[in-house]
């Protein structure tokens, strides 16, 4: 070995003795002693968050009806501090909201539109002034007490604006905040106050720093480190050089090899520099002491060291400088060339994957990511779209903007449960089609409803702020976020007679069909009913409720609580039984619910999942399988057997309740690509992977009953089995940044319980960079290896 | 430059039997190819058989092209034969253990500019797997050996050309080596320092160091080495001891005399018809001097007995010695 590491020694003595390893290292200085004063540190709360409240209309209209509320003269000192130009916008927005509320029942409204009174009302809070006893006598909680009894005049400018803060916060219903808040510093100057918990912060900080500096800092190191070391190789061949070190004892292979270890010795220095230098200003700064920093090192002279692969196979060759950096940039250009062909065709391919499939009387049906629903032809085992005759064009041309991102993609959780469900008879089966009807946001919740041979019109529209939709034995009954139950009232619905419909996507259907189709509409607007219950739960996502089919009960999760409601005599919801879960995480940790049978499955976003048993409501078990990757789906069959959970990282596990056993991770095709599961009735699991391929199973040996496999487009099969296949072989040193994330304890569950892992990036097999970058590099290696001995020098 | 080779730098004792040849080559080959698919073939070597003994101070000969450095690279396997073989201490050419026991000093040496002297050693001992303590023992020694005792630490881009070829002879050293390669150790060195380069080498040969010395200066091989190998277009035209080269020459049946004569030239000119002769001028006015290859010293009193006859005087005559250089030249003739 001792040839070999006088070589590597060598090398490093090389590095220190280049100028420019002297440069960059003071450049990395400069950079870390530039944001070592940038730090965190409590400080008062002083700042309405836009992101801590739902509704910022709510806040609005609060404020609106109290300030002439003589009860209330806080709310008159608020309105009136505030621009004339605010108070204005306000009551317009407030009015707008209103008349397309009456009128468009089912829209949300945009919160956008109340950016600038929140804004407005932190100015309030900066204002001294704004404190006038008089407005809030016997209104002060402790904390403005103590302030107030320190003296208005005495206080600090951010004792001030806490005082404010708390007065605003308690007379809009927003809450005071914290006492304390998270404070960022750029040495003894405040800059801003972080609306997130120090855990919060840290997983933000874990998985966007890693992009900034791949991306940025990283990019330009690399460039000069590429630059600095192509003549390294080179070099070595020149004659003089070359036929000295051959004549040594040494082999062919191990002098190659440690020329390029010692050339990565370059990169070493500096990352290790970097890497550590930020390691250590996020743990005294940040107070976030994170080994993902420290894990960085390895990991980006990986990255360089693939790259240098390159350089180091061309110097070998044609013994030139220039001609390696040319190599390299060109591996770099191809790199860029496959990972963005590869993101195109993925994300189109994402554009048509199946989010959402069920079993009807009507076959099989799915739901797109973009809610666009599917009916499955068994003919030709095609997916046919259930496109409705007459849409607007404003609609049309906002669902295409909305297929581009050009607006605010609505939660797809309120758009993703909306069916289907069926009439008592079976005859008629209903979905729920979200649509753009504004580019501002707006959405429009429409009801769908088919005849027997699962032709669909649009009858009417949701109730307001409809989460989900469940089939049940008194027909379709839908959910909205303020907690009420609404079921379909049929006796609304006007059966129709037969008519002609002018088809959009009359070439998916024959004439024979089009002669079935019946256009429908309902008596009312929103055919629906209230059914209860009397003391609703405030709902924020469709996943913490589920609807138990087999004794119709409806689970409702919300802040650590798990309350359960049931039918009366009546046929009304009401409220049956709660029970508060300990989960050992903050309250507010979302979580997806999934009831069946006598068995409750939670999912929280912390990964953790929970079985309780409704009888004894008890819980049962507990599990981890990932704690990096959140939950994007649970569901159990009807007879409470099995529960299926499904990752964002399209990977499918089965709990077997029954045998009360471990979780496992299901024996069915296209894991890593399943983006859809449920349950039919005959307990058999339905599995959506592949885009839009759809397998039935029975369990428990997972055996395949059935199977719809479209045939797809071009774009499909080329990206399948060209694109994908080249992309996961192919080296991606521009995605390590991927893989700092997936290493950090902040981000991973088992460490830390108040991780929000549907905050996490997911990223599909966070080690291909590193498997696919090991094995290109070993690749490049052996093959100038190869070279370098069968050549004459 | 000391004169005075440290024993610590010279060949010890090693367990290679003393009966091997240090170099033995047997029809050795090589072809070079070029071109799409190798289509363009070129024989630097076409054959080579010679040996050199252990303790011999050997050179190598020829023009440029003759394959002189295609036979070194090809010793020290840094290009494959195409035929033949060849061994270095009885160990296959190009092995592991024939580089361990062979110091070499390429043509053009050239080292990395951030070393310095002490490094330099450093990293060329390490890869010939001598420890830093030993280096160490033996730096100053070896350092003073070849003239650059006070440069050490000073960095190897401020040498001169003759100051690097002596730290390559040091580092070629370092390791003790049985046989030592010199590639044109005396290319760009003042008189002095190829004096004294010489001295060191013959030092070594005095320690039982073989020498195999590849040079295009014919003087200097002459004053070195004991024998001479010449190639030429590939083939081996001459092996053998540098002072038997003329009568190699002299095979061919011809005496070469040096005569000093004066006269008339038209006489001078039908005294000497019918011979391969030269004719220079003499320091001495009105005398010329002549050599002319004769058959045996019958033609010898024969064309004295013509000169005379024609009035031509005889101031001397002698014998003339054929130098490596005359041999060379007429050995290599295109």
């Amino acid at each position: 070995m001792r040839p070999y590491l006088a070589i590597i020694k060598d090398s490093f003595r090389a590095a220190l003795a280049s100028q420019v390893l002297y440069v960059l290292l003071g450049i990395i200085v400069l950079v870390l002693a530039a944001i070592s004063p940038l730090h965190i540190r409590e400080a008062l709360d002083t700042e309405i968050q836009i992101e801590n409240i739902d509704d910022l209309s709510k806040i609005a209209e609060r404020l609106v009806e109290r300030k002439d509320d003589p009860d209330r003269p806080g709310a008159k000192r608020i309105w009136d501090s505030l621009p004339q130009d605010v108070q204005d916008n306000t009551i317009k927005n407030l009015e707008e909201d209103k008349e397309t509320g009456e009128e468009k029942s089912g829209e949300s409204k945009s919160a956008f539109r109340y950016f600038d009174l929140v804004e407005a009302l932190n100015e309030v809070i900066t204002d001294r002034s704004f404190y006038q006893e008089q407005d809030w006598d016997g209104k002060l909680d402790i904390e403005a007490s103590d302030l107030t009894e320190i003296g208005v005049d005495k206080l600090t400018d951010d004792q001030a604006s806490r005082l404010n803060r708390i007065l605003i916060g308690r007379e809009l219903s927003v809450g005071a905040g914290s006492q304390s808040a998270l404070g960022l510093y750029y040495a003894v100057w405040q800059m801003d106050t972080i609306g997130q918990t120090h855990q919060e912060f840290a997983t933000t900080v874990t998985s966007v720093l890693p992009y900034f500096f791949d991306k940025f800092v990283l990019s330009l190191g690399l460039l000069i480190a590429i630059l600095v070391t192509a003549n390294i190789i080179p070099d070595t061949f020149e004659p003089g050089s070359l036929n000295l070190l051959l004549s040594k004892p040494i082999s062919r292979s191990g002098l190659f090899i440690a020329k390029f270890i010692g050339g990565c010795a370059f990169v070493a220095l500096c990352a290790s520099l970097l890497f550590v230098g930020l390691w250590i200003w996020m743990g005294f700064g940040l107070r976030i002491w994170d080994r993902a920093s420290l894990i960085s090192i390895p990991l980006y002279i990986l990255v360089f060291a693939i790259y240098y692969s390159v350089s180091a196979f061309a110097g070998l060759v044609w013994k030139s400088v220039i001609l390696s950096i040319v190599a390299t940039a060109a591996f770099w250009a191809a790199c860029f060339g496959v990972g963005t062909a590869y993101f195109f065709f993925n994300n189109r391919m994402e554009n048509y994957e199946t989010v959402e499939v069920v079993s009807t009387d009507q076959g099989l049906m799915s739901m797109d990511v973009y809610g666009r629903v599917f009916v499955m032809d068994d003919k030709d085992d095609s997916w046919r779209s259930i496109w409705e005759s007459g849409m607007k064009a404003e609609e049309e041309m906002a669902l295409f903007g909305f297929a581009t991102y050009m607006v605010q993609v609505p939660d797809q959780d309120k758009t993703a449960r909306l069916g289907p469900a069926f009439s008592d008879d079976g005859a008629a089966c209903f979905v729920g089609r979200s649509i753009m009807t504004d580019p501002s946001t707006r959405r429009s919740q429409d009801l769908m409803m088919s005849d027997a041979g699962a032709n669909f019109s649009k009858i009417g529209k949701f109730p307001r702020g409809a989460l989900a939709m469940y089939q049940t034995d008194l027909g379709p009954l839908v959910v909205s976020d303020d907690g009420m139950f609404h079921r379909l009232d049929m006796s609304q619905i006007d059966m129709g007679s037969k008519k002609d419909v002018e088809d959009s996507d009359a070439t998916e259907e024959n004439d024979a069909t089009k002669d079935k189709k019946v256009a429908r509409k309902s008596l009312k607007s929103i055919p629906f009913n209230k059914i209860g219950p009397d003391a609703p739960v405030f709902l924020r996502s469709a996943a913490a409720i589920d609807f138990n089919r087999s004794n119709s009960e409806i689970a409702v999760y919300e802040k650590a609580v798990l309350t359960f409601f049931g039918l009366n005599d009546d046929g009304v919801y009401e409220f049956k039984e709660s029970i508060e879960i300990e989960t050992g995480a903050r309250q507010s940790m979302s979580c997806k619910v999934a009831y069946q049978g006598d068995m409750v499955l939670l999912a929280l976003g912390n990964g953790e999942l929970i079985t309780l048993d409704r009888k004894s409501m008890a819980e049962k078990n507990g599990y981890l399988p990932n704690s990096r990757v959140g939950v994007e789906k649970v569901c159990g069959s009807p007879d409470g057997r099995w529960f299926a959970v499904m990752y964002k990282s399209e990977e499918l596990w089965i709990l077997d309740a029954e045998s009360d056993s471990k979780i496992r991770k299901a024996s069915v095709a296209g894991q890593g690509t399943i983006s859809a599961v449920n349950f039919n009735d005959q307990n058999q699991l339905i599995v959506g992977d592949r885009t839009d391929r759809v397998s039935v199973y029975s369990l428990p040996d997972f055996k395949v009953d059935d199977r719809k496999s479209p045939a797809g487009i071009w774009v499909d099969w080329a990206y399948r089995y060209g694109i994908k296949p080249i992309y996961f072989a192919f080296p991606k040193p521009s995605e390590f940044y991927k893989v700092v994330p997936h290493l950090s304890q902040s981000s991973d569950a088992e460490v830390n319980k108040d991780v929000d892992l549907d905050r996490n990036a997911i990223y599909q097999n966070p080690w291909s960079p590193v498997i696919s970058g090991i094995g290109f590099m070993c690749a490049m290696l052996a093959l100038s290896c190869f070279v370098f001995w069968w050549k004459d020098y | 430059m000391s004169q005075t080779i440290p024993v610590a730098a010279v060949a010890a004792e090693k367990p290679v039997n003393s009966n091997v040849p240090a170099i033995e080559s047997n029809g050795l080959k090589k072809t070079y190819s070029s071109g799409l698919f190798g289509r363009n073939r070129f024989e630097a070597l076409k054959g080579v058989t010679f040996s050199v003994q252990q303790g011999e101070v050997f050179g190598l000969l020829g023009p440029n092209g003759a394959g002189k450095t295609t036979f070194i690279k090809t010793l020290l396997g840094i290009i494959r034969k195409s035929g033949g073989s060849a061994s270095m201490m009885g160990f296959p050419a190009g092995s592991r253990h024939a580089r361990k026991l062979v110091g070499y000093l390429p043509e053009h040496l050239r080292i990395s500019p951030h070393m310095t002297a002490y490094t330099a050693l450093e990293v060329y001992g390490n890869l010939s797997n001598v420890t830093n303590a030993v280096v160490k023992e033996k730096r100053d020694e070896l350092l003073a050996v070849v003239g650059l005792t006070g440069r050490e630490k000073e960095p190897v881009k401020n040498f001169s050309k003759g100051m690097l070829q002596r730290l390559g002879l040091a580092q070629a050293l370092l390791h003790d080596p049985q046989l030592l390669i010199l590639d044109e150790p005396t290319d760009g060195l003042d008189p002095r320092a190829r004096a004294e380069m010489r001295e060191i080498i013959r030092g070594l040969s005095t320690r039982g160091v073989t020498i195999f010395l590849n040079s295009h200066l014919l003087q200097e091989v002459e004053m070195i080495c004991e024998r001479v190998a010449i190639l030429n277009h590939g083939n081996l035209i001459y092996c053998g001891e540098v002072d038997k080269i003329g009568e190699v020459l002299g095979g061919d049946g011809q005496a070469r005399v040096k005569l000093t004569i004066a006269g008339e030239a038209e006489a001078m000119k039908r005294g000497f018809d019918g011979l391969e002769f030269q004719v220079s001028e003499s320091a001495e006015p009105g005398q010329k001097v002549v050599n002319v290859k004769l058959a045996d010293q019958a033609d010898i009193d024969s064309l004295i007995d013509r000169l005379r006859a024609e009035s031509v005087s005889i101031i001397g005559i002698e014998p003339s010695r054929v130098s490596l250089e005359d041999a060379f030249l007429e050995l290599v003739q295109p």
